[in-house]
């Protein structure tokens, strides 16, 4: 994958004013002051933030989401009124390498995700609309996440334990999609992989890993590409399905 | 405010722990290899190239971070042919090249080889690594062994020499003197503490490559206790490393007895902390 795309990143995180927290089903969207420093990059790109208090001792990586009236992000209900909480949150990025969308069309491409995989396909739907996406989800009360995924074509999403994989399969079966753009959770990315490289498909899968810096280097992000472990922030996030396959 | 530690000259006292910052990345990602640091400290230069351990290698701790990464790099061979001459290239200041192995010839090697390379500036011994070949679990845990491995190193160059000493053990007075009889310039307080987390279902260590290393700000008091003793124990120049956060973390380090301080885990959050922390410190 040659086109993969980086943005230049300010040294240092800066200091985001938090505007509100508000609930989403289970999960809580935290909307954030707009801010130039508060660079989005571009789709799959992730931002390290922690709590400027140090409540919670490592950062943790996080999809920024364009919203109408400003950023935000997404976190589970418990982060946003302890770990995450507070009239501020710390932000360094973009970070890591994102989806190149050179190839993107509504005809050929198809968006599978899951989790807080959909909130990158939420970036990707403001870019380029009405492409068909596949979503899944660990539990009903976390639907109301879809409304934040706009711009796209959202199939009828999966609650586990239904899998994202069983409808990839069929709509691969059509031939009409070239490329597959990917999000979710650790068993997600080698599934699709899977899935695509059977039916000749090309992949890009966002990875997630745990992180303690999100710029290579704590070491602590290792994910197995190309057959041997490889640090996610920096070969990833977003890597061809391929590597995962070797 | 120019320091010398150990036959090192450094030109202000902040450096970072080694394994803790990967100065390519850093320049790539931020136009800076080294921000507000006197130098750069390698990750541990082992003969081979490692892949490091499988996940997971991270987890949270109260005001801490637990890890067991386990050595991952290039290996000798690449990094004295691609990444040293690379770093030199964007580094400013010293290189200090931290050497671990499996045997007191794997670390003899790598210090010959680094000595006659002017790239690197100085040379640290990751002594917390075993010694396969006489059955020890830890060189550092050692005396005999920590004066063995820093005397051989010593024979071979006469480069500034630098022991990473492990607070994992019964005594580290005693492992401070016989690195110092083994001819070390300088010695690096402390590698991280010998601690992990639990999977619960098995009640082995959750981490992919098993055991771990606390980090962060809950081991600065360990890391104050290791200079303190050290500098009593002997009269070598110390780095000061462990839990550091701020200035004040700095100031207490020194007033220990440290004359240069690495900072470690903190960078993880911000890497521009030492930028913040000399400013600090110079009002």
């Amino acid at each position: 994958m040659s086109g993969v795309v980086e943005h230049a990143t300010r040294l240092g995180p800066h200091l985001a004013r938090v505007v509100a927290v508000e609930p989403l089903g289970g999960l809580a969207l935290v909307r954030i002051e707009p801010d130039p420093r508060t660079e989005l990059g571009a789709p799959g790109q992730f931002h390290m933030l922690s709590n400027p208090t140090g409540r919670d001792y490592l950062s943790r990586p996080v999809g920024l989401i364009q919203l109408d009236d400003g950023v935000g992000f997404v976190v589970d209900q418990e982060s946003a009124a302890s770990d995450m909480a507070g009239p501020e949150i710390t932000v360094l990025g973009p970070l890591g390498r994102g989806f190149d969308l050179s190839e993107t069309s509504a005809e050929t491409t198809l968006l599978v995700a899951a989790g807080f995989g959909l909130t990158v396909m939420a970036r990707i739907g403001r870019l380029h609309t009405r492409i068909r996406l596949i979503a899944g989800l660990r539990q009903a009360d976390h639907l109301p996440l879809l409304e934040q995924v706009t711009g796209v074509t959202i199939d009828a999403p999966r609650i586990a334990p239904d899998l994202v994989t069983d409808p990839l399969s069929e709509a691969l079966a059509s031939g009409q999609y070239r490329q597959v753009l990917a999000a979710g959770p650790t068993g997600l990315g080698a599934a699709v992989a899977r899935i695509c490289a059977d039916h000749g498909v090309a992949s890009q899968i966002a990875l997630e890993a745990p992180m303690a810096c999100g710029f290579g280097a704590c070491n602590g992000c290792a994910v197995q590409l190309d057959g041997t472990w490889k640090r996610c922030c920096i070969d990833g996030p977003v890597v061809d399905g391929a590597r995962l396959l070797a | 405010m120019s320091i010398t530690v150990g036959r090192l000259e450094l030109a202000q006292p902040l450096l970072n722990g080694s394994g803790t910052w990967d100065a390519e990345q850093a320049h790539r990602i931020f136009g800076d290899a080294n921000p507000g640091l006197a130098g750069f400290v390698t990750k541990t230069i082992t003969p081979e190239p490692r892949a490091g351990n499988p996940a997971p290698r991270i987890a949270p701790s109260r005001q801490g971070l637990l890890n067991s990464i386990g050595l991952p790099g290039p290996g000798r061979e690449a990094f004295l042919a691609t990444l040293l001459p690379r770093l030199r290239t964007i580094v400013d200041g010293p290189i200090i090249c931290s050497v671990g192995g499996f045997s007191l010839a794997d670390y003899v090697d790598t210090v010959a080889a680094l000595d006659s390379d002017p790239a690197c500036a100085a040379i640290e011994l990751n002594v917390s690594c075993p010694n396969v070949e006489s059955g020890c679990a830890s060189i550092g845990g050692d005396a005999g062994e920590t004066e063995r491995l820093t005397h051989a190193a010593r024979q071979v160059t006469a480069k500034p020499l630098f022991v990473k000493l492990s607070a994992s053990v019964a005594d580290i007075a005693t492992i401070a003197k016989a690195a110092e009889a083994g001819g070390a310039d300088a010695l690096v307080c402390v590698n991280t503490i010998k601690a992990t987390a639990v999977d619960r279902r098995t009640g082995k260590s959750w981490f992919g490559g098993g055991g771990g290393g606390l980090s962060g700000a809950a081991i600065k008091p360990v890391a104050l206790h290791a200079v303190v003793a050290c500098r009593e124990a002997t009269t070598l120049d110390i780095i000061g490393l462990g839990g550091v956060e701020s200035a004040d973390d700095v100031r207490d380090l020194m007033a220990a007895g440290a004359c240069a301080v690495a900072l470690g885990t903190a960078l993880f959050r911000n890497p521009a902390l030492a930028h913040t922390i000399s400013a600090d410190l110079a009002s």
